[in-house]
């Protein structure tokens, strides 16, 4: 059950496998799905979430973390509490940030752009944040404006599946899946 | 010079030792450390960062903060969603079940048990004696299963189910000391000292999807806002008092 990893480079091993079974389970479906065997799939076989990916080149997405001033939230997920801040993930945005040192008063002071994300944790003044299949580590000091990327884990983490549970294909060479919009 | 660099070197020695300690005091969270909702799926522990991704449990030490290393990659299951840490176990919340890890070796987290239950989402809570699950299903996570379901975990290798009540639409939830706090179709706070027979005693009408417990704030996350209450107890119970909204 456990893998172990000497190498710095993460073994996914699961990824090809999950990959195959799933075209396996496609191949398979589309008949029972349609009905029958002999119609002509050629209509976008592989059309099957509801669901397109948004993919980031490599290069952009190790460049893609910033902090910039406060925004609108859209889409709130996770939230996360350090000392007097407050974090709220926009998802597979970033995060936005309060000052909550007056509880009745939260004031956005914030907005740490990182596409692909969700979830974040913080150990003193260090941000570990997922970003698609990276795990980041930044330190922050909003008060002095910066924000900087310390450490950046590569393919620690599964490529990014459709909300309905599916993975992208055609993927372009060197690109990250970042997020998936409901198709028009 | 050469009196100096053995002092550095004693220095660094004390330095060391002090981190050894803390690492070993095994606390929920220290005070450099954040705190999350119950649906994160980060949580650091010692002198480590786990993260759970949809298959994996993930092993990351911090033994420099500024530069995580990747140290293992344990495989739990399918669909994993949710990881809270209590003292030295995590519990991992799935589509199919929960899921207690030891951490007696914080690099190599021992499987100590599962419980399965019907396919539905599940973030889990824990304290020294029980955990604490909401199943909810929606299009993804199939059936119709929306339920609060109580562990006896003094055996961690062995829960034990005790308590298992309807709700509407259950989240996130987090425990207020003898109160669990539970995102329903509004915010539902109920008496847990007797866990097997929990008791519904307030509720604030918010929807929300997730609750941050820190001391007597309540912070809570909704797809239309964000919340935050001062919670307080009494004889009678326990009561809240709203500090700010903002809406989304």
């Amino acid at each position: 059950m456990v893998i172990l990893n000497h190498s710095k480079k993460p073994l996914i091993m699961k990824t090809p496998y999950h990959l195959l079974l799933l075209c396996a389970l496609f191949a398979f479906e589309s008949c029972c799905f349609y009905g029958s065997c002999d119609d002509d799939f050629d209509d976008e076989p592989l059309a099957f979430s509801q669901y397109e990916p948004v993919f980031l080149s490599r290069a952009d997405l190790e460049r893609s973390i910033q902090l910039g001033e406060p925004v609108q939230i859209v889409n709130s997920g996770k939230i996360y509490v350090k000392d007097d801040l407050l974090f709220v993930s926009e998802v597979r945005e970033g995060f936005h940030v309060f000052d909550n040192s007056n509880p009745e008063n939260p004031i956005k002071i914030k907005f740490i752009e990182v596409p692909g994300s969700t979830d974040l944790a913080i150990r003193e003044n260090v941000l570990y944040i997922n970003q698609a299949t990276d795990l980041i580590a930044a330190t922050f000091n909003f008060s002095t404006n910066t924000l900087s990327v310390t450490k950046r884990v590569e393919n620690a983490f599964p490529e990014l599946r459709s909300p309905d549970g599916e993975y992208a294909y055609d993927i372009p060479a060197n690109s990250i899946v970042v997020d998936w919009k409901l198709k028009n | 010079m050469k009196k100096l660099f053995v002092y550095l070197i004693f220095t660094a020695f004390i330095t060391s030792c002090e981190s050894d300690s803390d690492s070993a005091s095994g606390q929920e969270s220290t005070s450099t450390d954040g705190q999350g909702g119950s649906l994160a799926t980060f949580t650091l522990k010692g002198d480590y960062l786990y993260v759970v991704d949809q298959f994996d449990l993930n092993v990351f030490s911090l033994g420099n903060t500024q530069e995580p290393v990747f140290v293992n990659k344990v495989n739990v299951g399918f669909d994993i969603e949710t990881l809270f840490g209590y003292k030295d176990y995590l519990y991992v919340g799935s589509r199919t079940g929960m899921f207690i890890y030891g951490l007696g070796d914080p690099e190599f987290p021992q499987k100590l048990s599962r419980v399965q239950h019907f396919t539905a989402c599940d973030p889990v809570v824990a304290n020294d004696t029980h955990a604490y699950v909401t199943l909810h299903s929606d299009t993804f996570c199939g059936n119709d299963i929306n339920v609060l379901e109580i562990y006896d975990v003094n055996e961690v290798t062995q829960p034990v189910l005790i308590s298992s009540r309807n709700l509407i639409f259950p989240r996130g939830l987090g425990l207020y000391g003898n109160y669990l706090i539970v995102c329903d179709d509004e915010i539902k706070i109920f008496d847990v000292s007797n866990p097997s027979e929990s008791r519904l005693v307030n509720a604030i009408d918010r929807q929300a999807f997730d609750v941050i417990i820190s001391g007597d704030l309540l912070i809570a996350i909704g797809e239309t806002g964000l919340f935050q209450y001062r919670l307080s107890t009494s004889q009678e119970g326990v009561a809240y008092t709203a500090l700010s909204s903002i809406s989304i």
